[in-house]
């Protein structure tokens, strides 16, 4: 180094060359974050992985996204298939509980057809879910007439069977996140589903009336 | 592709050590691809852990580094400075405008808690009072003195300075505005700072 009020090249480059990063220890970001579970900052309790690093998502009202919701969400979607098969009768599709019943002791490229074959009877289940919505508009009517005229479905139903098939697109999408992690696109599907969960159960939104099974 | 043979394609079936085992690390993974200010949203209105570890994991090392050499290399006193950044930075994130870049508003507030332990402590972190002493140790002695530890030898007064400009790239004015000095100080600081670290450096070589 020279005596000069201005650093040299080789000063600045010394300089440059300088660390910009320094990972703090492990312990610590665990130190802050009970702290600030302490002050109410972030949520008091946490997902009970065993593992003891994988944290849920808190809600302002003490609710929290468990995986058990998500499951209970996958579970619900099987009521939907389940109603599938009844409205299947009239489209004259083929039962999704078979498919699912066969998703076991299958190999990838079957579980891909089954995958096909679920995902359509998912799509026709909501495309007649959607009709009979469409007949409840045009009506005006709180209760919905089968097919022989009957009244099967209520208003609320319907809105829970408009829920169930959410909370299964949200169950898929998260299953697809899992399988193809670099996904963008994927992981914004994921994103829009997350964030409309975060407004519908949380921030002082109003709780959903579902029925979980 | 044979008859009856599915493509996959990306989805990853065909290479499972790729995903990621739960559904936490799904979380994580998205979390990661949020913007700062998306995460401060989620904390903000919701608490959201996830979010803010995230955000930790982002921002923390670049401010580590910054705090650990304001400090001279000490890595416990750096910890408690890092814990309190970012407890005042939770707490005030509702608060934030985002009219700068985050990072620049955690380093301030990270700076901002260097200049409270050096109260505490009752070190200058803008004057150097009396006669400085090189304070090259025996552990120094024939061994080159690098940068990094040339840095670390500086009384806190010079060191302040000589990082936020030269290494951090702040602008005497800027120095000014954060540490409540005036231009000409922050110019004094330097050019002192500036000597003491090829004083430092000389003797380390001529003693290697």
């Amino acid at each position: 180094m020279t005596d000069e009020d201005e650093l040299t090249p080789e000063e600045k480059m010394a300089f440059q060359r300088l660390p910009r990063e320094a990972d703090p220890s492990r312990i610590l970001e665990e130190r802050i974050v009970r702290s600030l579970r302490d002050q109410g900052v972030l949520g008091s309790t946490r997902e009970a992985d065993g593992a003891g690093t994988g944290l849920g998502r808190t809600r302002p009202g003490g609710q929290w996204l468990r995986p058990w919701m998500v499951g209970a969400a996958v579970a619900a979607s099987l009521v939907l298939f389940a109603s599938g098969i009844f409205l299947g009768q009239r489209l004259g599709s083929q039962s999704a509980a078979q498919a699912f019943l066969a998703v076991r002791e299958q190999d990838a490229g079957q579980l891909a057809l089954t995958i096909q074959e679920a995902g359509s009877a998912y799509v026709s289940a909501l495309a007649a879910l959607g009709e009979l919505r469409a007949g409840e508009l045009r009506d005006d009517l709180g209760a919905q007439p089968g097919p022989g005229g009957n009244p099967l479905f209520s208003a609320s139903e319907m809105e829970q069977g408009r829920e169930v098939a959410l909370g299964a697109l949200y169950g898929a999408a998260y299953e697809l996140a899992r399988m193809s992690p670099d996904d963008a696109d994927v992981l914004r599907v994921l994103q829009i589903l997350e964030d409309r969960q975060a407004r519908e159960e949380g921030y002082g939104g109003v709780p959903r009336n579902v029925v979980w099974f | 592709m044979a008859a009856g043979e599915i493509r996959l394609g990306k989805a990853g079936l065909n290479r499972p050590e790729a995903r990621p085992k739960s559904r936490n690390e799904i979380r994580r993974h998205m979390a990661d691809q949020r913007s700062d200010r998306e995460l401060a949203d989620l904390i903000v209105r919701g608490g959201d852990e996830e979010a803010f570890r995230a955000l930790y994991r982002r921002h923390s090392p670049k401010v580590f580094q910054f705090v650990l050499r304001l400090l001279g290399g000490d890595v416990a006193e750096a910890e408690d400075v890092m814990q309190e950044t970012w407890l005042r930075a939770a707490r005030a994130l509702g608060a934030f405008r985002w009219e700068s870049a985050f990072s620049s508003w955690l380093s301030g507030i990270a700076l901002n808690r260097v200049r409270e332990l050096a109260r505490k402590k009752r070190r200058s972190l803008v004057q150097v009072d009396g006669d400085w002493e090189m304070a090259v140790g025996p552990s120094d002695a024939g061994r080159r003195i690098d940068l990094e530890r040339a840095l670390a030898l500086l009384p806190p007064g010079f060191r302040t300075v000589l990082v936020l400009h030269d290494v951090e790239g702040f602008t005497h004015r800027e120095i000014g505005e954060r540490l409540g000095i005036t231009d000409g100080t922050s110019k004094s600081q330097l050019h002192g700072a500036r000597r003491a670290v090829r004083r430092i450096m000389s003797l380390g070589a001529e003693t290697a």
